[in-house]
């Protein structure tokens, strides 16, 4: 039932702007007979020329929509290389273009299926997110 | 885990599932049909046992019999009959609703989706300044005085004398006066918690980040702050909140954002919101990770000064101590 939903929509995704550093979101089509949640994970690791992510290739193991929740299952074995910046970045990545993409109020992200867990060894992923809290970059920079 | 992992698999496989089991909110399981075989009959019992503590079930193979003993109930099946304990009843189909009462396992059922809790909640026991609540499973509560009387919160789905409660229900309440919950003691199968009289002084409590050992971030009286200290590459984190506490966390994330953005500016830092492992929710704890031994000599006057709290507790010793957490 969710499935016919997601094959109607666009994505949004978001990247890194190379020179500005600043985050940016890029729409995409869903090609007939892609799911969206795939697409959306495999855009997020094949940024357009100018744009950076910090998203691994072939992180996506699954989705589920319960109402107006959505459970994302992510492969561990190809996010535990990352460094603390990048795990963060991935996180706010994965958030922020989901709830750009979704109106879902929640997001749960599972590794490995497993949610009492890190994403790789400091973010904390135990806990719901929240589309109040991650509609924007969470990233306020300041600099001398 | 393994387990678990081939039930998500299975899950993957479907489109459209009538029914779907969850613990606590984790999916373990969902079907394209209400029946269920005696195959997952044995995966859900195994699943529901290992997240929930209960000894573990027996399984019986012996050429076509097989049975489930779990929960001190016997369930068989003849390869195409299900053989019920009370007075040999036989049922051709089992579902999964029926094959959870026959088990004596609690559940509710919010549309389609069946969700049994992921802690029971044996006792709770006051004396004196001290509550002390015995559980099986993975217990989410939380715990507050509001008006002198001591709430025990949920934040996920917990049994309680007979009774489910949904996250963010007040499952016990007792009057504690003016007391505040100080320090909240958690070993296996039972969390002590410790009364404070009110009124304790406002501090900053320093804490070095240890990845492996976080016993040292403790409940705060309610406007401290607690600092834990790293140092890398300079950034301020704080949590966000989560829909799992229902609101319970909003007046804490005020208190850590305004003190960490003033303290990320006052550094040169950049400020963000995220969950890092140790910080626990609905705490005002900030993560500091620090650039420069220059920087960790200036922190305690800076906090001083961005806070406005005089007393500070510093169980941080050197920047060269603190962890690095690299770039």
């Amino acid at each position: 039932m969710i499935s016919f939903l997601i094959l109607a929509i666009d994505i949004k995704v978001v990247y890194i702007d190379e020179f500005t550093g600043n985050p940016v979101v890029k729409p995409y089509k869903v090609p007939d007979g892609k799911k969206a949640v795939e697409y959306l994970f495999e855009k997020l690791s094949s940024p357009p020329k100018m744009y950076k992510t910090f998203v691994p290739e072939d992180i996506f193991r699954a989705a589920y929509f319960l109402d107006d929740t959505l459970v994302i299952d992510l492969k561990g074995k190809n996010l535990k290389k990352l460094n603390f910046l990048e795990e963060r970045m991935v996180l706010y990545q994965i958030l922020i273009s989901l709830f750009r993409t979704f109106s879902v109020s929640t997001v749960y992200l599972l590794v490995d299926g497993r949610s009492e867990t890190t994403l790789s060894n400091f973010v904390d992923i135990s806990y719901a997110f929240s589309r109040e809290d991650w509609q924007t970059w969470p990233v306020e920079v300041n600099q001398f | 885990m393994k387990r678990l992992l081939l039930l998500f698999i299975l899950l993957c496989s479907a489109v459209y599932f009538p029914i779907v089991l969850s613990i606590g909110g984790e999916i373990v399981y969902s079907s394209t049909s209400v029946f269920i075989s005696y195959i997952e009959a044995e995966k859900i019992v195994d699943v529901i046992s290992f997240f929930l503590e209960y000894p573990a079930p027996k399984f019986v193979k012996n050429e076509d019999y097989h049975a489930i003993i779990f929960n001190d109930r016997i369930l068989g099946y003849d390869g195409k009959d299900y053989i019920l304990q009370d007075g040999n009843v036989i049922k051709d189909k089992l579902s999964v609703k029926e094959f959870l009462d026959y088990f004596y396992i609690p559940y509710i059922q919010l549309k389609d989706v069946i969700i049994i809790p992921s802690s029971f909640i044996e006792s709770i026991e006051p004396a004196g300044v001290t509550l002390t609540v015995n559980y099986l499973g993975i217990p989410k509560l939380y715990y507050r005085v509001r008006d002198g009387v001591l709430e025990v919160i949920t934040i996920g789905y917990t049994f309680y004398a007979g009774d489910i409660y949904k996250p963010g229900e007040v499952l016990f309440r007792t009057k504690v006066g003016n007391f505040e919950v100080g320090k909240i003691f958690e070993e296996r199968g039972k969390d002590i918690v410790k009364l404070i009289k009110k009124g304790e002084e406002k501090k900053i409590v320093l804490i070095p980040y240890n990845p492996n050992n976080f016993s040292l971030i403790k409940p705060l009286p309610f406007e401290s702050v607690g600092v834990v200290v790293g140092r890398g590459k300079g950034v301020v984190i704080v949590r966000p909140t989560t829909p799992d506490l229902r609101g319970l966390d909003k007046e804490f994330l005020s208190i850590s954002k305004d003190i960490g953005e003033k303290l990320a500016k006052a550094l040169g830092y950049n400020f963000e919101i995220c969950p890092i492992k140790g910080i626990p929710p609905a705490s005002s704890y900030i993560l500091v990770v620090l650039e420069s031994p220059n920087d960790y000599k200036k922190l305690p006057g800076l906090l001083r000064r961005l806070s406005g709290i005089e007393k500070i507790v510093d169980f941080t010793t050197s920047y060269d101590q603190l962890f690095n957490f690299g770039y």
